[in-house]
């Protein structure tokens, strides 16, 4: 008798839209790869384009590569000692393999990380070497070693301290810097996109950056370890017999907000035989929608996953009620499984297999039996007395 | 500050009611109701007309459904209808105040003073152990910036006795509430600094029904009493001298139009957040559209048509991309940004 609402004709016009966006853009992992043909040149097939989401990479030759970022520029990466062609702008080119790099945010960190070079490159960071220190104790040394920077926040990087480190490459989501950047004759890439990131993108983001580093080898190895953990996921979950509905978003006193479905965690939970409650949402990012639409599918949902760390509020689900008493009532509230990420979770990226199959370990704990938790805690029904005097 | 105020007496001593403001008033009641209704029907969540019925006939039921209408929809509705009215009326009497057609209910710093204190409780940790305030801390935090604020401008206003003065003041009250904002949003954490920007945008969600008694009693005692002063308020318009003649105390007069202004539009932006252009934009349109700059008819026709544009700014920012929700002050602006371009344009920015 009820239902999601009718859309109106702009919704199902956007709607439109982003999934010819997503046609497009090549987030069907299958289509990420639609190489005309394959550069042999190295020795070993690679297919001499590949589209990862939003950003694409096009083998040219042996000495040139062009990259597309996430703001849609194009940089074209040319080996150390290779003359530069005349038709580049040498803003855009790239000197490779690159030794010096700044990064903005812990995804672009974990994706140095993953590719084996973070010892090597990092050269500066946004975030103060105390908030490494609890889960990423590589770069807490390279900044106690003073190899690695501390560069200010992102939305207002001190640009003195980022030339004194002479990075080859800045590693950023945030466009307005760019200018700065071309100023200073520092190249730089913009890590994040208008579309929120799929699962084939955030599986393939290091693919993306291992021509920078020429770590194609150790970019296809990482990819095949998630890909292998997908498949075990797959595979497990084929046969669970129950689909458990998920909702994933944060609380605020007065406002929801949830992850949209065409962000990698809903197309995760998807992809283990579980149900995504909002799906229909479509967005960037974590993106605020209606309280009476998160009342509605909390009514029904199993599990809810919340952005909020224990240091935030999410203590217990009594606090998260309190949070909000609107939503107080949503199922998992109530009765189901609310789930708060651990302060290692933003800084693991790198470990993306280990964090799918916990979250495919949380939605069907019986495919895993004895499974421990690394990267979320499940929360307490109420506050416990420790929680208590923290607070006060 | 130019005086823009060339209004003609005979609107105001001339048949108090005559057609056209009449005719307005009836359409304006009728635009209220119907879109209080639409709001309480359409939302994100599909519910058949028998069914919101049988909801409304059951107040106290423990559905799901009746939480939706009840608890979420209806005094939303309610909230949009009363903050674009006090909105409204806050900026009327700000316009009259300092006699400037351009000037909203926060340009005395209102908003920002809110602002400040929301931020020092969503960005910093000194409310770590105040958990027994909430789900209120936002809402009593923004209550006590708004309203230290308006303290500070009415002090101000019991010392100088030019606008110009007051007005400036207010101005660097919003610049240092909103250079400390400013500080503080670059100290903070990234996953706080979302929280913070979402009240930024202004929303009459997540409205409780104790908000809304607040609203009714407390602001509506204020439009009453404003009701009261709209022949002061007339002569007040044509200028000091003119009103105190008429036996006007000009200094209390003037310090209780800022209360009442401040009062209205700190009510709205501490349970909404701020919400833009609706108090600077709709007593023009009200001025319009009732063709008088008469008092008595334009406080009640402002505060009808601020329910009215303020009701349907919050319709469509939660209709058009449901369950989506867009920030009601873009939407606003669209709105009220033509409108002051155009009056702007045509020179008809009067009082």
């Amino acid at each position: 008798m009820r239902g999601v609402s009718v859309r109106s004709t702009a919704e199902i016009l956007l709607v439109g839209i982003v999934l010819l966006v997503f046609l497009l853009s090549g987030c069907r992992q299958e289509a990420s790869q639609d190489s005309d043909k394959e550069d042999r040149s190295g020795g070993e097939a690679r297919p001499a384009f590949l589209q990862i989401g939003e950003f694409a990479v096009h083998r040219i030759s042996a000495n040139r590569t062009e990259v597309r970022d996430g703001a849609g520029r194009t940089l074209i990466l040319i080996p150390r000692g290779a003359p530069v062609p005349d038709d580049c702008d040498p803003r855009h080119v790239v000197r490779t393999p690159v030794k010096r790099v700044a990064a903005y945010g812990y995804f672009d960190v974990a994706a140095l990380r993953m590719l084996g070079v973070l010892d090597e490159v990092l050269v500066g960071v946004t975030v103060p070497e105390k908030e490494w220190a609890r889960c990423s104790a590589d770069v807490a040394r390279g900044m106690r070693e003073g190899r690695t920077a501390y560069l200010g926040d992102a939305s207002s990087i001190d640009f003195e301290r980022l030339k004194q480190m002479e990075p080859d490459l800045v590693l950023t989501w945030d466009p307005s810097s760019l200018p700065l950047l071309d100023d200073l004759h520092i190249p730089a890439v913009i890590t994040s996109t208008p579309q929120a990131t799929c699962l084939s993108a955030r599986m393939r983001y290091v693919q993306f950056l291992a021509p920078f580093f020429g770590r194609e080898k150790e970019a296809d190895a990482y990819f095949a370890r998630i890909d292998a953990a997908l498949r075990d996921i797959r595979a497990r979950t084929a046969g669970a017999g129950e689909q458990p509905k998920v909702m994933w978003g944060d609380i605020y006193e007065k406002r929801v907000m949830v992850e949209p479905g065409n962000a990698w965690v809903g197309e995760l939970v998807g992809l283990a035989q579980s149900s995504y409650q909002f799906e229909d949402v479509f967005g960037t990012s974590c993106i605020e929608i209606s309280v009476e639409r998160f009342l509605y599918s909390g009514e029904t949902a199993d599990i809810f996953f919340t952005y909020r760390s224990r240091e935030s509020g999410a203590s217990s689900k009594e606090a998260i009620a309190r949070l909000n008493p609107l939503i107080k009532d949503i199922a998992p509230l109530r009765s189901g499984r609310v789930f708060a990420p651990q302060p290692c979770y933003i800084q693991s990226m790198d470990k993306l297999d280990e964090i799918l199959t916990e979250i495919s370990a949380i939605i069907h704990p019986d495919l895993y039996p004895g499974y421990m938790l690394k990267y979320f805690d499940e929360l307490p029904d109420r506050d416990t007395a420790h929680d208590k005097d923290t607070r006060s | 500050m130019s005086s823009t105020a060339d209004l003609s007496i005979a609107p105001m001593q001339g048949t108090f009611l005559s057609r056209r403001p009449l005719l307005v008033f009836c359409l304006l009641i009728c635009a209220t109701v119907l879109l209080l209704l639409l709001n309480v029907a359409i939302g994100s969540v599909q519910y058949s007309f028998s069914e919101i019925l049988a909801v409304l006939r059951a107040p106290f039921d423990t559905s799901t459904a009746s939480a939706i209408i009840w608890n979420i929809r209806i005094p939303r509705a309610i909230a949009a209808v009363f903050g674009g009215a006090y909105l409204a009326a806050s900026g009327l009497l700000l316009q009259i105040y300092f006699r400037n057609p351009i000037v909203g209910p926060y340009i005395l710093g209102i908003s920002s003073g809110a602002t400040l204190m929301v931020s020092f409780v969503m960005l910093t940790t000194v409310s770590a152990g105040l958990t027994m305030l909430s789900p209120y801390l936002n809402t009593l935090a923004a209550f006590i910036g708004a309203y230290v604020v308006m303290l500070i401008v009415l002090a101000v206003a019991n010392r100088v006795g030019g606008g110009a003065t007051l007005l400036i003041v207010g101005l660097m009250m919003g610049y240092l509430c909103g250079a400390v904002s400013a500080i503080l949003t670059a100290l903070a954490e990234k996953e706080k600094i979302k929280g913070f920007v979402l009240w930024q945008l202004g929303s009459f969600s997540g409205f409780k029904w104790n908000e809304i008694t607040l609203l009714l009693l407390g602001g509506g005692l204020i439009i009453v009493l404003l009701y009261c002063l709209s022949k002061p308020l007339n002569a007040f318009l044509l200028g000091e001298e003119y009103a105190a003649s008429l036996g006007v105390n000009i200094r209390r007069f003037r310090l209780l139009i800022l209360l009442c202004s401040c009062a209205l539009a700190g009510m709205i932006t501490s349970m909404a957040g701020p919400v833009a252009f609706i108090g600077m934009a709709v007593p023009h349109m009200a001025r319009l559209s009732f063709g008088t700059s008469d008092n008595r008819i334009l406080i009640p026709g402002a505060c009808l048509m601020g329910a009215v544009v303020t009701s349907l700014c919050d319709l469509i920012a939660r209709s058009v991309m449901a369950p989506v929700e867009l920030p009601l002050s873009a939407i606003t602006a669209f709105f009220g940004a033509p409108i002051v371009i155009f009056l702007l344009l045509k020179r008809r920015v009067k009082l």
